[in-house]
């Protein structure tokens, strides 16, 4: 049975010059980092957009890549930064181009995704209710449901100790039931 | 940053917030020790409710977030467009290194351009016995060139002890200076000519390069019958 190898060893044949193994290792990640980017900035573009920012800044940073416990935590700790400077920009820009109260009355509308998919009630009322868990609440609840880490990845790639990441999990998950809840959707 | 954590679940009052956490990360097989699960569905029946509302919401959450998906194709595709992109266009996508060289030799030239055009400039501009040509040199060949007479030895030692009010000083060297070739003695005396000009002169002659001192005492030396140190005209 043919397995699969390791993050590490592609990275060690991307650097010998295998963009093959780079494409692994894009195909093995892409959907868990465009899904955690997704549920940061409520916007499949931007997420697009990030991910694919995030994969090209690996490539570029690959020669001084050293092995580490877990690649995944490297991945995802650019994508949360990408993610965040993208959400600083959009508010900045927003803020210069609308008056800053009605940008606030309008928060979670200027975060939902596109007109299209908000017709789906469920997938809109969960998108609100995640726009409503705010950071680092949410970026520790996402690696754990999207990037499916375990809490010490968690930990490493959000530079807390685990008792936190714990903690965050937990009141996230509870601000969102909150919101399904008033919304109907569950019991 | 506390007053950013939402408020403790009212629903289960039975469970502290510590309760929740343990329980929260017990569904995401987080804790290997049963023991203080058991414990505290045996305590609380409030425990049992909480995990199960937890289960309602990560099912939902995920039904939700299923059509989340990137298309694999399009954004495999575009991230390789934008590497090999990065490579045609000469950035060392590798290394994120840009190729440094080009810079550093125009910048290299650009700066000995202007240091030499400085230098010449300001030699041009403000001529002075420190930055000219090297006497020596300049007498010699130019005497070489247009046939100056070369003065004997007892000739400048003669004219030194007339002149010098230092009291034949050089006179005292003529033994020395004797054995000198008489390129050597050329230089040496016009050495000697700058040293012990009279301050006076050097004053008037400001202006005249120490090429041209050098070579107005080889004409001197040349006329027997003129008198004393060439001045300017």
């Amino acid at each position: 049975m043919k397995t699969e190898p390791d993050d590490w060893t592609l990275i060690e044949r991307v650097k010998a010059g295998d963009l093959n193994a780079f494409t692994v290792l894009v195909r093995r990640y892409q959907t868990a980092v465009y899904r955690f980017c997704e549920g940061l900035l409520m916007s499949r573009e931007d997420a697009e957009e990030v991910t694919q920012d995030c994969f090209v800044a690996l490539y570029r940073a690959l020669p001084r890549l050293e092995e580490r416990a877990r690649f995944s935590t490297l991945l995802f700790g650019s994508a949360r930064n990408l993610a965040l400077n993208r959400i600083r920009n959009r508010t900045r820009r927003l803020f210069r181009e609308r008056d800053p109260q009605a940008v606030q009355a309008t928060a979670g509308q200027q975060h939902s995704p596109d007109a299209a998919c908000a017709a789906e009630e469920l997938g809109a009322a969960i998108r609100d209710a995640l726009n409503a868990v705010p950071e680092p609440f949410r970026s520790a609840f996402l690696l754990r449901e999207e990037a499916d880490m375990d809490y010490n990845a968690i930990a490493e790639t959000l530079g807390c100790p685990v008792g936190t990441v714990r903690s965050r999990i937990a009141r996230a998950r509870e601000m969102i039931r909150a919101m399904l809840q008033e919304k109907g959707l569950l019991p | 940053m506390n007053s950013a954590i939402p408020e403790p679940n009212k629903t289960f009052k039975s469970l502290t917030d510590a309760d929740r956490e343990l329980l929260s990360a017990w569904l995401d097989g987080e804790i290997k020790d049963t023991e203080p699960i058991l414990r505290l569905r045996e305590r609380t029946p409030e425990a049992d409710l909480y995990l199960e509302q937890l289960s309602q919401t990560r099912a939902l959450y995920h039904t939700a977030r299923r059509d989340v998906s990137p298309d694999a194709d399009a954004l495999t595709s575009a991230v390789l467009d934008r590497i090999q992109f990065s490579r045609r266009k000469g950035v060392s996508a590798l290394s994120g290194w840009r190729p440094l060289w080009p810079w550093l030799m125009a910048t290299a030239a650009a700066a000995l351009f202007i240091i030499a055009a400085g230098t010449v400039f300001i030699q041009e501009v403000f001529p002075t016995r420190d930055a000219a040509p090297a006497a020596s040199d300049m007498m010699v060949s130019d005497t070489a060139s247009n046939g100056t007479a070369i003065p004997s030895v007892e000739d400048f030692a003669a004219f030194v002890d007339e002149e010098d009010p230092v009291g034949g000083l050089l006179a005292d060297l003529e033994d020395t200076w004797g054995d000198l070739s008489e390129d050597d003695l050329l230089q040496y005396a016009a050495l000697w000519d700058l040293q012990t000009e009279p301050s006076s002169v050097m004053a008037a002659d400001q202006n005249i390069l120490w090429w041209e001192q050098a070579e107005r005492l080889a004409e001197f030396f040349d006329q027997p019958d003129s008198a004393g140190f060439p001045t300017s005209e």
